[in-house]
């Protein structure tokens, strides 16, 4: 069978252009992880001005004492401020290290819940972005207010102070800590029967993960 | 971003679906390439006719173009991909197997269904052999679980292991992939002359 | 009784090369993960053994991974792609006419002795799968398009492996010395 001219010529031109598809890829490089959030902003970003992700203190102290809930509280802040105070049971990422565990958080089980502190709000929702700009999202929220507000409300029981509602922008530990007590402050863990409560709109939700299964079964 | 999680996007019903789907364009092709054959499939090894490797290669180095141009401009997420976990001996060693396996048989596992369906006695037989082969491995296989858990490095990318960016990667198998796919033309003309691929 | 070989009129390998390349591309896209073949023929398998030997099946852990209790094997994506296969094979082989009941053979041996090896081969491919974790489907394509290391591997072994054995086998495939 002799084949004509044209068709003799297909494999050479297909070669050509996976070639130069190839070459181009190579040339234009594969995303940077914190290039990934821009990808996805519009569809997530509405979660944080709709105040969606963002739990109140009181929600939090709940979640703390919540045997069910597998809770992993990140606190992104400075050594010197984790120091002075800290949640108990927390654990210390500063928001530069975050990226490497990006994957860890994605494999939580479905009773994980992340929820990311700062001194007010702004590194806890920065490394909230950080996270979620992944295709397997984590349950990860941010604790409105920060520590700033948390100390506040719990760190003087029985004064029932209200602080406001808005978080502060400079990350700045704003209360006055004598001492670097870290997690032994007494509002670290506050007796959820000696505070003052408060209504608070829950937040939390858990959600149904399925392992992703690959290969050939 | 890409890749979801079709159970939980489409809901069962309609997950199944999809990859009944997938399933049907993926058989469909391989009959249509000639897949169904035994004779043309094990043509390959003995240089007579480079469908297999044609259609194979093809198949790798076109949808890896694509993924990674896609992870590019931030439509799929690479790292949600799975790769499969690198365990180094066994699936060494099962590759060859498997290689032997081919001559002897004429089929691989996917060709094999398409060969059946398609009233391949051969294929039939093969595939009887294959559910007889996957029900001793399940039998045996805790002899020699050590082995068969053994060299397993997990993820592990070629980027991972060369330490180059995965454009470069890309890129030097797409060349490879084109020079030996010539090559093996070449080998074929000087073996069988002009003759027809069969 | 071996046919005439009439030429078919198969799709351009490079043609069918590409298309399958975007459905894998596709499938990649839409679920994160490749296609597969020898784990659907597995767990049907399984799900059969599961009916007639449950006790078996829950005591041996790999077949217990996939039934042991109340699992159900079927319920994996790749068996509806199995299904889809062989769907696709014969709705494609039957548009062009190719659905014959017949056996392929090498012209220097017998149906018979085609069906034996057909079967002897299947036995090493099911089992080396298997071992392998997958068969050329999940692990060459699938694998080999995201870079896998070990599917890399492991494409290059089937080749060793089939290439190292097709001289002592030619007798089942090629033409005898008179044509």
């Amino acid at each position: 069978m002799v084949m004509p001219m044209s068709v003799d010529l297909r494999p050479k031109i297909g070669a050509a252009v996976l070639l130069l598809l190839a070459a181009g890829l190579a040339w234009h490089g594969q995303p940077a992880p914190e290039e990934k959030w821009q990808f996805i902003a519009a569809e997530l970003e509405p979660r944080l001005t709709e105040r969606q992700v963002q739990i109140d203190p009181a929600e939090m102290l709940e979640l703390m004492y919540n045997d069910y809930i597998d809770l992993r509280l990140i606190d992104v802040r400075n050594e010197r401020d984790w120091n002075l105070f800290h949640l108990r049971g927390a654990q210390h990422i500063p928001l530069d290290g975050l990226l490497e565990y990006r994957q860890r958080f994605a494999k939580l089980p479905e009773n994980g819940v992340i929820v990311f502190v700062s001194n007010d709000e702004r590194d806890a929702t920065e490394a909230w972005k950080l996270v979620m700009a992944n295709a397997q999202r984590p349950n990860a929220y941010i604790l409105a207010g920060g520590l700033n507000r948390w100390l506040g409300e719990y760190a003087q029981p029985r004064s029932g102070a209200k602080s406001v509602e808005q978080a502060g922008e400079e990350e700045t530990l704003r209360y006055p800590m004598t001492w670097a007590l870290g997690a032994r402050h007494p509002a670290s863990l506050p007796d959820q029967h000696a505070v003052q409560t408060h209504e608070f709109t829950k937040r939390v939700k858990l959600q149904k993960r399925v392992v992703k299964k690959g290969g050939c079964g | 971003m890409a890749p979801w999680d079709l159970d939980i996007e489409l809901g069962k019903i309609f997950a199944s679906v999809v990859y009944l789907l997938i399933g049907f364009a993926f058989g469909f092709i391989l009959e249509s390439a000639g897949f169904g054959d035994s004779r043309r499939l094990a043509a390959q090894f003995y240089f007579r006719n480079l469908a297999v490797l044609k259609v194979m290669f093809t198949a790798i180095l076109v949808a890896m173009v694509a993924i990674f141009w896609a992870s590019g401009i931030g439509w799929l997420d690479y790292e949600d991909v799975w790769v499969n976990p690198t365990y180094l001996w066994p699936g060494i060693l099962g590759g060859l197997i498997m290689g032997v396996g081919f001559v002897f048989g004429g089929f691989c596992p996917g060709t094999s269904l398409v060969g059946a369906a398609t009233l391949k006695l051969d294929a039939v037989w093969f595939v009887a052999g294959a559910a007889v082969g996957i029900h001793g491995f399940g039998e045996t296989v805790g002899l020699f679980e050590d082995f068969w858990y053994s060299g397993d490095l997990g993820r592990f990318t070629l980027q991972d292991w060369l330490g180059q960016p995965v454009g470069m990667v890309v890129l030097g198998l797409v060349v490879i992939g084109v020079i030996m796919l010539w090559a093996a033309g070449l080998l074929r003309r000087w073996l069988y002359g002009d003759a027809d691929e069969r | 009784m071996s046919r005439k070989i009439t030429p078919q009129r198969y799709w351009n390998p490079y043609v069918a090369g590409a298309l399958l390349g975007l459905l894998l591309f596709l499938t990649f896209f839409l679920t994160g993960h490749g296609l597969g073949s020898s784990g659907g023929v597995d767990r049907m398998l399984v799900a059969v053994q599961d009916l007639i030997v449950p006790r078996h099946v829950d005591t041996t852990p790999y077949l217990a991974s996939m039934a042991g209790g109340e699992r159900n094997p079927l319920d994996h994506w790749v068996v509806w792609q199995v299904v889809g296969i062989l769907l696709g094979g014969f709705v494609s082989g039957w548009l062009r006419g190719r659905v014959r009941l017949e056996t392929r053979h090498g012209p220097q041996i017998t149906p018979r002795t085609r069906w034996a090896m057909a079967f002897l081969g299947g036995v090493l491919m099911g089992y080396g799968a298997r071992m392998a974790r997958g068969c050329t489907s999940g692990q060459a394509l699938s694998g080999g398009a995201v870079l896998s290391v070990g599917s890399w591997l492991f494409m290059l072994a089937v080749f060793v492996g089939g290439y190292a054995v097709a001289w002592l086998l030619r007798r089942l495939w090629q033409p005898g010395r008179n044509g």
